[in-house]
């Protein structure tokens, strides 16, 4: 059996010239399986350039419908998907750009009672999610199942990543071992974010994927990487695994996902702060 | 040292594979080069018979980046070429 299809070798053939890329590397993203949690703002563009580049199995995990107000950010739905499934949108359309993905839908909230069977099938987890009880979550979840996460959280005008290798390098708990606490920083609906940011972040955590996919190139295990849109500059900053962190450290308190409230739901917008 | 184009024509040997890809275009006559090579063990030999006259520059030098050994290029009848590539013996 040929290792490509007449097919696959003109859909893939920008990539597969590529000389660190090339045929293993395509070969390596055809047996990969990658689960994107959320498919919203940074689903939309892991998930269409990963089914674009020829990951063989993505799966997409989102309890939510489509929103209009979704659509300025969220690329991968349109106009006439609003009132559907946002893992059923999105799954038309990866199968449209590329028939040759397998894609998984999963239309459940993403909890501690079902993280660890989500997760157990893939090889690479991906943070697309708006909250950061389900960041917390998909975080301990895939450190404790030894899955690499890629990370990423926007808003406004700003976005921050991470690729946490579990074992390896430092996790998100290390830099920030406990979520924020309610209020201090805005969430889901009342934070607002520019499109192009998630457009941004999630476009590098895609490449993220490729490259542990791959095992081309370094990843961002490490290193948090700062994007500032108004500013239009990138920074970095280099993160060190912390003994005394609760997931990873040399005396972990997190040994599995029961601190973890199930049926969270992200709450209503919060009236505004007073001077 | 003289370019690959002014050596001696190199010699068919019993083991090399040949690969016809008259008639494709780049990229993919490097695509389907580097295939081809993929299924061969490293240090076995590949010839690769071409017509598209871009492809007897570009095909070359993009193996050569990939560490393979160009051997020959070849006049392989009227509008014809082959390229002799030797796998890299380095893992890709």
């Amino acid at each position: 059996m040929p290792l490509l299809n007449e097919e696959e070798i003109r859909r893939y053939s920008r990539q597969i010239i590529v000389p660190e890329f090339g045929v293993a590397g395509q070969m390596k993203l055809g047996k990969g399986k990658v689960l994107v949690v959320g498919a919203g703002g940074l689903g939309s563009p892991v998930a269409l350039y990963l089914a674009a580049a020829g990951v063989g199995t993505i799966g997409l995990v989102d309890m939510d419908v489509v929103d209009l107000s979704n659509l300025q950010r969220q690329v991968i739905h349109g106009t006439g998907d609003v009132g559907r499934p946002k893992v059923e949108s999105a799954a038309e359309k990866l199968r449209r750009l590329n028939p040759h993905v397998y894609v998984e839908t999963h239309h459940v909230a993403f909890g501690p009672d079902n993280a660890m069977d989500l997760l157990a099938p893939y090889d690479v987890v991906v943070d697309a999610v708006d909250n950061f009880h389900a960041r917390y979550l998909l975080h301990d979840a895939s450190y404790l199942a030894g899955k690499p996460l890629v990370e990423a959280g926007v808003l406004r005008f700003e976005g921050l990543m991470t690729t946490v290798v579990p074992r390896k390098g430092a996790c998100y708990r290390c830099v920030f071992p406990e979520p924020p606490p309610p209020g201090t920083i805005p969430t889901c609906q009342e934070a607002g974010i520019i499109g192009p940011i998630p457009g941004v972040m999630g476009t590098l955590q895609a490449m993220e994927v490729i490259k542990l996919l791959t095992g081309i190139g370094e990843t961002l295990s490490g290193r948090l990487l700062i994007f500032d849109g108004l500013g239009a500059s990138f920074r970095e900053v280099a993160i060190a695994r912390n003994p005394k962190c609760p997931l990873c450290g040399e005396h972990p308190t997190i040994k599995d996902l029961s601190g973890h409230a199930a049926g969270w739901v992200c709450p209503p917008p919060a009236p505004p702060a007073t001077p | 040292m003289g370019e690959p184009k002014d050596g001696p024509a190199q010699p068919p040997q019993a083991d090399d594979v040949t690969l016809n890809i008259c008639g494709e275009v780049c990229p993919y006559t490097l695509v389907r080069t580097l295939l081809a090579l993929e299924e061969m063990k490293p240090g076995d030999v590949l010839r690769v018979v071409l017509d598209y006259p871009p492809a007897l520059n570009n095909v070359p030098k993009s193996l050569r980046t990939y560490g393979h050994e160009i051997l020959a290029i070849d006049e392989a009848g009227p509008g014809r070429w082959t390229v002799v590539v030797r796998k890299s013996a380095r893992p890709q």
